[in-house]
C-alpha cells in the first residue's frame, strides 16, 4: 500500500459522496484519480494520501475527521417516502445519508438536552397494511386529535404540533423534485423522525406532507418489512397515509360545516383559514360525498383552466411551518455556555453548513462571532487530529 | 367639514356610525346562518339553488327594518326593469345597498339601478379633490360579502365603487373591511375554530451531562 492516510474509513467516503449526490465517477473526476481508486478508498483496500484527502474534504466540503471514525450504524426500521414513482435511486440515497447525519446530530445533542416524551398514540393496528381498512383511517384520524386534546378546528402549526408530541422534525432542501418528504420511526430511540422538503412544495401542501407522515408514524409503526417503491403494498401505504392526512387536517365533522356546495371560489376563502390546497378540499368533497363525481370533475377542469393545478392563489402568502426543537438545542447549549458554538461541528465532525441546515439553523451561525454575554463553555473537548 | 376625494372611508365613518356598522354586520352573519338551517330541510341540490335567494331575502327585508328602527331613511327600492327590488339605506350623504360576491374585490354584476348610483362617486376618480358632502351630492357605498355558496360569510368589506368602470379595478383603493373592524362579532360566527398549537416547547439541559466530549 503506498503512502495513505492511516485511520481513513472507507465507507465514510461512499457516505459522502451519496450525501453530496456524486457518483464515483464524476467524484473521481473532480478528484483528479481514476474512478478504480475511488472505489477502492470506498472498500478501504487503499486509503488516499493526504493530498487526496484534502482535496476530498474540499470536493465534498467536509472537515477530514469526517472520514477518520466509523459511521454510526443506520437504524434498520423502514423508511417511508412521500415521493412520486420518478424518485431515483440517487436522489432517495442522497437524502437517506443526509438523513444519517441529522441522526447523528440528534445523537449528539441527547448527551445534554431532554427531549419531549414521545406521544404519538398506538391504536394496536394491525402490522399489516392490507388489513386496515378505509373507515378505520378515519376514525384513528379522529382519535389521534382527541389524544392529542385537539377538537376538530383547523390546526394553527401542524410542523409545532408533531414537535410538541416528541417528534423529532427538520425541514430540508431534498434537491428533487419528486420527493417531498420522508419519515422513520426508530427503533433505537422509540421516536418518529419526520424530514419535510423546503425545495419546491408551498406552505399548504407541506402541511399535507406532515400529516401524510404522521399517517405513517400513526397507520405504519409496525411494518418492518423493506419498503419497495411502486409495489401495490407500497401504493397502498401512500393512499392511506393520504387519506390519513386527509382526514387529519379536514375532519368530517367540521369541514361539512362550511359549505352548502363546494365552489372553487369557496375553496379559495376557506384555504386561509384551513391552510390546505384547493385540490385537498376538491379531493375530500368528493371523499365525503359533498361532490358528485360529475360535480368534481367540473371542479378539476375549472382549476386546470384557471391555471390552479400548477400555481394555486394564496400559495406565497401561506409561509412553510418551521420546526424549532433542534435549533433551540444548539441555541440553548451555546447561551448556557455548556459547548462553545465553533467546537459543535467538530464534535459532530460535520461541515458546520449542514448542521446549520440540518438543525434550521441561520447560515454562518457557528462561525458567528462570540456574544459579550456568552459564556465560556462548561466543556472542554479534546481535539481529534487527523493523522499521518 | 369637507374630505378629500382619497379618503372616502373617512367619509363613511363620519355618517355611518360604529353601531349600526356592527349591528348590520351581524345581521349579515346571522341571515347566513339562518339561510342555511332554513335550506337544511330541502335536498342538497334544492339547498344549493334556493340558499342564495333565501339568505338575500332575509338579508334585504331585515336591513330595512333594522335601518327603519334605527331611525335611518331606508326604502325597498326597485330596479329599472321592475323585476327585483334592493334595500337602499341613506345615511347624510351615504348610500348603501349589499351584494354578494365571490372573492373580496370582484366586481358586481352590471346593474343599470348601481351604475346610476355610482354615478355620483366620479369625483373619487380624481385626486385630492375636495368634497362637502351634501344630499344631493351621495356617496354610493357598497357593502361587498361572500362567497355566495358559503354557509358563514368569509368577507364582509365597505366598498366604493368608481363610476362605470367594469372589471376588477371597480372600486376605490380604501376599503373598511368589517371582519377586521368587529373581531368580536368574527368570533361569534358558526364556524370550526382554530386549534391554536402553542410554541410551548423548550429543551431543557440534562441534569447528568458528561463531563467530556465522547465520539459521536
Amino acid at each position: 500500500m503506498r503512502s495513505g492516510t492511516p485511520g481513513f474509513v472507507g465507507p465514510c467516503l461512499r457516505e459522502a459522496r451519496e450525501a453530496r449526490g456524486l457518483t464515483a465517477v464524476s467524484l473521481a473526476e473532480l478528484l483528479g484519480v481514476s474512478t478504480s481508486a475511488v472505489s477502492q478508498y470506498e472498500k478501504g483496500a487503499h486509503s488516499p494520501s493526504p493530498e487526496v484527502l484534502e482535496r476530498i474534504c474540499e470536493v465534498l466540503k467536509l472537515p477530514p475527521h469526517f472520514f477518520l471514525s466509523e459511521p454510526p450504524p443506520s437504524d434498520e426500521r423502514p423508511i417511508f417516502y412521500r415521493s412520486m414513482s420518478t424518485a431515483t435511486k440517487g436522489a432517495r440515497t442522497r437524502v437517506e445519508r443526509r438523513y444519517g447525519w441529522m441522526r447523528r446530530i440528534v445523537n449528539f445533542l441527547r448527551r445534554y438536552i431532554t427531549f419531549p416524551p414521545v406521544g404519538f398514540p398506538d391504536f394496536g393496528l394491525p402490522d399489516d397494511p392490507t388489513a386496515i381498512r378505509r373507515a378505520d383511517i378515519e376514525q384513528v384520524a379522529e382519535k389521534v386529535r382527541r389524544s392529542w386534546k385537539l377538537g376538530d378546528g383547523p390546526i394553527s402549526n401542524v410542523a409545532w404540533l408533531l414537535e410538541n408530541n416528541g417528534a423529532v422534525l427538520s425541514r430540508q432542501e431534498l434537491g428533487a423534485d419528486e420527493l417531498d418528504a420522508f419519515s422513520q420511526w426508530s427503533d433505537a430511540d422509540h421516536t418518529p423522525y419526520i424530514v419535510l422538503g423546503s425545495d419546491k412544495s408551498s406552505g399548504p401542501r407541506s402541511r399535507f406532507d406532515a400529516g401524510h407522515e404522521l399517517g405513517h408514524m400513526i397507520l405504519h409503526r409496525k411494518f418492518k418489512k423493506p419498503v419497495v417503491l411502486n409495489n401495490p403494498l407500497y401504493r397502498l401505504m401512500e393512499q392511506q397515509a393520504h387519506a390519513f392526512s386527509s382526514a387529519f387536517l379536514l375532519p368530517a365533522a367540521s369541514f361539512s360545516l362550511e359549505c352548502h356546495r363546494p365552489t372553487l371560489d369557496l375553496f379559495r376563502a376557506l384555504k386561509p383559514k384551513w391552510k390546505v390546497s384547493i385540490q385537498l378540499m376538491i379531493r375530500r368533497s368528493g371523499e365525503l360525498g359533498y361532490l358528485s363525481e360529475q360535480e368534481s370533475r367540473r371542479l378539476w377542469i375549472n382549476l386546470a383552466r384557471r391555471g390552479w393545478r400548477l400555481q394555486e392563489p394564496l400559495d406565497d402568502s401561506l409561509d412553510h411551518e418551521m420546526p424549532r426543537f433542534l435549533r433551540r438545542s444548539f441555541e440553548l447549549l451555546v447561551e448556557k455556555g455548556i459547548i462553545a458554538r465553533n467546537e459543535i461541528p467538530f464534535q459532530l465532525r460535520l461541515a458546520a453548513s449542514d448542521i446549520e441546515s440540518l438543525s434550521n439553523l441561520r447560515k454562518g451561525y457557528f462561525f458567528e462571532p462570540v456574544g459579550q454575554d456568552e459564556p465560556e463553555p462548561v466543556l472542554k473537548f479534546p481535539r481529534i487530529q487527523a493523522q499521518g | 367639514m369637507d374630505f378629500s376625494s382619497n379618503e372616502p372611508a373617512s367619509i363613511f365613518d363620519h355618517y355611518v356610525d360604529r353601531r349600526f356598522q356592527a349591528r348590520s354586520f351581524w345581521l349579515l352573519i346571522r341571515c347566513y346562518e339562518r339561510a342555511v338551517r332554513h335550506c337544511g330541510k330541502y335536498a342538497r341540490e334544492v339547498a344549493h339553488d334556493h340558499f342564495p335567494y333565501h339568505r338575500r331575502t332575509l338579508f334585504e327585508d331585515r336591513w330595512l327594518k333594522l335601518a327603519k328602527a334605527e331611525g335611518i331613511p331606508a326604502a325597498s327600492e326597485n330596479n329599472y326593469a321592475h323585476n327585483c327590488h334592493h334595500t337602499t339605506i341613506r345615511i347624510g350623504s351615504i348610500v348603501m345597498i349589499a351584494q354578494a360576491v365571490e372573492n373580496p374585490g370582484d366586481p358586481v354584476r352590471r346593474a343599470i339601478f348601481r351604475n346610476t348610483l355610482a354615478e355620483s362617486n366620479q369625483r373619487l376618480l380624481f385626486e385630492n379633490q375636495r368634497i362637502k358632502p351634501v344630499a344631493d351630492s351621495p356617496l354610493l357605498a357598497l357593502l361587498l360579502h361572500g362567497p355566495t355558496t358559503s354557509k358563514v360569510p368569509y368577507f364582509a368589506d365597505i366598498m366604493f365603487p368608481l363610476p362605470d368602470l367594469p372589471g376588477l379595478n371597480a372600486y376605490h383603493e380604501e376599503r373598511i373591511s368589517l371582519f377586521a373592524r368587529f373581531p368580536k362579532l368574527v368570533q361569534r360566527i358558526e364556524t370550526p375554530k382554530e386549534e391554536t398549537i402553542l410554541d410551548s416547547i423548550e429543551p431543557q439541559i440534562r441534569t447528568d451531562i458528561p463531563k467530556t466530549g465522547d465520539d459521536v
